[in-house]
């Protein structure tokens, strides 16, 4: 579905994406790992619009997307869920969800599918955004990027901010998104966590792919082992 | 990295102090062409004031005419009324001005106040100054205005020794404006108008340096009212209101290039020619400014001193 | 007594026409639309022009309203395009300069070409008695006017889906694109939306007292005050310092004389300012 073809990435002079391909195919959970600064949210902005590549292509189902406004990759199927959240705190949690919906009429149907994934924002309907837990927060943004009926979504860093268990949590809720046929392209940190729940993952290191490959074959990778997970 | 006190600075001051020493005689004698050419020094020296406080560190005063008139009203107003010297009101009076902009100045930082605001208090303020002055009718004839003592004594005459005085306090300004720039207090001005917060961290005392630039520049506002309001004969509410001076001078500064040496000099100098060019269409000259600052600051985003340094790739201060 | 109160409401809730339609852009645009009060002087120009030609009052006041929002949309799509390229302060400045410049340039044509030209509406009654006080017809109109608009403005940011686009954008720019929100285009309904508003103010200026050609700086000045005063992406504090300063300003007048009003009127806003930078009320809803 989503075809990255050697695209090269640059803030000013310095260059923070070098020739990376990667590809997401329907249906398909992928993850991109790598530690701070390896340049996994870059990949992903790129990929939704935020960030101009130098050079490279990027296909969304056979058409040349990279060089869109964002709003546009949004309406074509293609939602970010920034590490940020990007959530508006004076609105109410279903505004919030109302928005993520823009232009859809019939977005009140959604929030049933939005509620049974998270029961906690139910609770929390008319709660202003901003008061949220880091947590709830985190479930908002998903859910908000979930309204707009995306075909693929694009996870960035789900599990930051937030406690172990409830990163369990949030996991938990993405196998069953995933289990529904959703494509999620998520960038992690956390390694063991993101190759329980993709099928395959790439491994970001200053900008380059480094390995690629099925999530079982990767955990068994020996420098995946020592340099993500501590283990000589 | 401190900028030098270099050659090519005093020599474009140089060239400039003799093209503007050498204007008299290319005006033939004619004293609306004099009038004129000294009206421009006055506004020149405006303009580098302002290039000081909005220019060097970002503190929109759009009270330039206010200051410039509280100067010269209070200086004239305390001629008439206690019957004090020139020599003692003027002082004053400038002091007076560039108190006030430490204040405006002062206040603003401290609430932390950001472009906007300084400028909208600063536009209030120019208001006030206006209605005060219409209020006051006793000291100040309201309208009416008052007439003043001219400038100029002895051996030159009249009108002539008039220019040549301004022409002095321009050059003074610049000097002031050059060294100030140069020095370390500059080096300060611009790490603050990179960034005030990191420039507070790096432990520069932003609040200090504001408020200095307010000061000397009010300061420089208030000298140029104080000899304007003298040479001119004549002082009313108008020759210090918002469209006389805040507009003209913010649309010079813009014009020359705000931050550099000769900008304000260009700006007015420009702006002088093509102001006397425009004047006989009547209000259709407010029509020209207009168009003339969008396509200006369209093409000419940084100002004619920085555009032509990139065509003529030399460095003009 | 109560009757300097009620024409301090009117006089409040006119200036607060005039300011929100400023607040509005700014908040969304991030642009201070200097020219903002040459638009409500475009409507009331315009309309009086209609009237002269025989169009009857209503229909000329309405189409003034409408010209005032088309010069809007023009300048929208021209000038204010490319400091939209820009962002935060550089797109402020600019902003600023091309909208000064295209004050002076509408101030100048309009003065040029119809310097005698002035708006003033009157009505068929003259006054009308309000809670035991007497009030004039046009004032209760301009009134009117203000509130219906401000009303529907409320509503529609509160209720409508674009409305709600509109307040997103104005809390994360980022997050409404991640929304799939078009941002240039809902700036620039809300550009039309508030030159509208401004052509509404010209109108209501036009019943309440007279609208000239020379008032287009003067508005935007006190657009500007107001606006600050309420905190410059707040609705709500632009309302109520809108209300605050009309009755000030007519108390003020009352009392004593114009100059004075006018200088306790600048000087109660310059201190709201210095004392309560973020406005008189917090955000917008």
């Amino acid at each position: 579905m989503i075809r990255v073809e050697g695209i090269d990435v640059s803030y000013d002079e310095t260059a923070v994406l070098r020739d990376v391909s990667i590809e997401v195919g329907e249906g398909e959970t992928v993850a991109i790992i790598g530690s701070n600064g390896s340049g996994k949210t870059t990949l992903l902005k790129a990929i939704a619009g935020m960030q101009r590549t130098t050079e490279g292509k990027i296909f969304y189902d056979g058409m040349r997307v990279d060089g869109l406004r964002t709003y546009k990759i949004v309406r074509l199927g293609i939602v970010y869920v920034p590490a940020e959240r990007e959530l508006f705190p004076l609105m109410t949690v279903v505004e919030n969800l109302e928005l993520g919906a823009y232009r859809n009429k019939a977005w009140r149907k959604l929030l049933n599918v939005v509620f049974t994934l998270f029961p906690v924002l139910k609770a929390r309907t008319k709660q202003l955004a901003g008061t949220l837990s880091g947590g709830e927060q985190q479930m908002l943004a998903i859910s908000r990027g979930l309204m707009a009926r995306p075909k693929v979504l694009l996870l960035d860093e789900p599990s930051s901010g937030l406690a172990p268990i409830l990163v369990d949590d949030l996991y938990r809720q993405l196998h069953r998104l995933k289990e529904e046929g959703l494509t999620i392209l998520l960038a992690e940190q956390q390694v063991p966590i993101a190759l329980s729940l993709a099928d395959r993952a790439y491994v970001l290191e200053n900008g380059r792919i480094r390995l690629s490959g099925k999530s079982q074959d990767l955990l068994e990778e020996p420098e995946v082992m020592r340099a993500y997970l501590g283990l000589a | 990295m401190i900028n030098k006190r270099s050659w090519p600075d005093y020599g474009a001051l140089l060239i400039v102090c003799l093209i503007l020493a050498l204007i008299p005689l290319a005006t033939g004698g004619s004293p609306y062409y004099l009038r004129l050419a000294t009206l421009m020094l006055v506004y020149m020296t405006y303009a580098v004031a302002f290039n000081i406080i909005f220019g060097h560190t970002k503190q929109l005063f759009l009270c330039m005419g206010a200051l410039a008139g509280c100067s010269g009203y209070l200086s004239v107003v305390l001629i008439r009324e206690l019957g004090l010297p020139p020599g003692v009101t003027m002082p004053l009076g400038v002091l007076f001005a560039s108190s006030l902009g430490a204040v405006f100045s002062y206040a603003s930082v401290r609430r932390g106040l950001g472009v906007i605001f300084v400028g909208v208090i600063t536009i209030a303020f120019t208001l006030v100054f206006h209605n005060l002055i219409l209020g006051l009718r006793v000291l100040t004839s309201g309208e009416d205005g008052i007439v003043t003592r001219g400038l100029g004594f002895g051996v030159l005459e009249h009108r002539l020794a008039s220019y040549y005085i301004l022409l002095a306090i321009l050059l003074l300004s610049l000097l002031l404006y050059h060294f100030l720039i140069s020095s370390r207090i500059g080096l300060a001005f611009r790490a603050l108008n990179d960034n005030e917060l990191t420039a507070e961290l790096a432990g520069i005392d932003v609040t200090r340096y504001k408020v200095l630039a307010a000061f000397i520049g009010s300061a420089l506002f208030g000298i140029a009212g104080a000899f304007y309001a003298q040479y001119n004969g004549f002082i009313s509410p108008d020759i210090f209101s918002f469209v006389s001076v805040d507009t003209p001078v913010f649309i010079m500064v813009l014009l020359g290039g705000m931050g550099t040496l000769l900008g304000p000099i260009i700006g007015a100098g420009v702006f002088t020619i093509v102001n006397e060019l425009v004047r006989p269409l009547g209000y259709l000259n407010l029509l020209v400014y207009g168009v003339f600052l969008i396509v200006l600051f369209l093409l000419f985003r940084e100002g004619l001193v920085v555009t032509l340094r990139k065509m003529v790739k030399l460095h003009i201060p | 007594m109560i009757s300097l109160f009620i024409d301090g409401i009117i006089c409040g809730l006119q200036l607060s026409l005039l300011a929100v339609g400023l607040t509005l852009i700014f908040g969304l645009g991030g642009v201070l639309n200097l020219a903002h009060g040459q638009l409500a002087v475009i409507a009331g120009i315009s309309a009086a022009g209609l009237i002269g030609a025989g169009v009857n009052v209503p229909l000329a006041a309405l189409l003034g309203v409408l010209i005032a929002g088309a010069s809007g949309l023009v300048l929208d799509r021209s000038l204010m395009l490319m400091a939209y390229r820009y962002k935060g302060e550089a797109r402020l400045l600019l902003g600023l300069v091309l909208t000064l410049g295209v004050s002076l340039a509408i101030e100048g044509y309009l003065n040029y070409s119809f310097p005698l030209v002035a708006l003033t509406i009157s009505l068929p009654i003259l006054n009308v008695t309000l809670f035991g006080v007497v009030v004039r017809t046009t004032a209760i109109v301009a009134a009117l006017i203000a509130i219906l608009t401000l009303l529907s403005l409320f509503l529609f940011l509160k209720v409508t889906s674009l409305g709600k686009a509109v307040r997103s954008i104005v809390q994360n720019e980022l997050g409404a694109e991640l929304c799939g929100i078009d941002q240039a285009s809902v700036r620039t309904f809300i550009f039309i939306l508030g030159s509208l508003m401004a052509g509404l103010a010209g109108i209501a200026q036009g019943l309440t007292a007279s609208l000239d050609v020379r008032m287009g700086m003067e508005f935007t000045i006190f657009a500007l005050i107001v606006a600050t005063v309420g905190g410059v992406r707040s609705i709500n504090g632009t309302l109520a310092a809108g209300i605050l300063l009309g009755v000030v300003n007519v108390f003020a007048s009352f009392y004593v004389g114009t100059y004075l009003t006018f200088i306790i009127l600048l000087t109660t806003a310059g201190l709201t300012i210095l004392l309560r930078p973020r406005g008189l009320l917090g955000d917008w809803t």
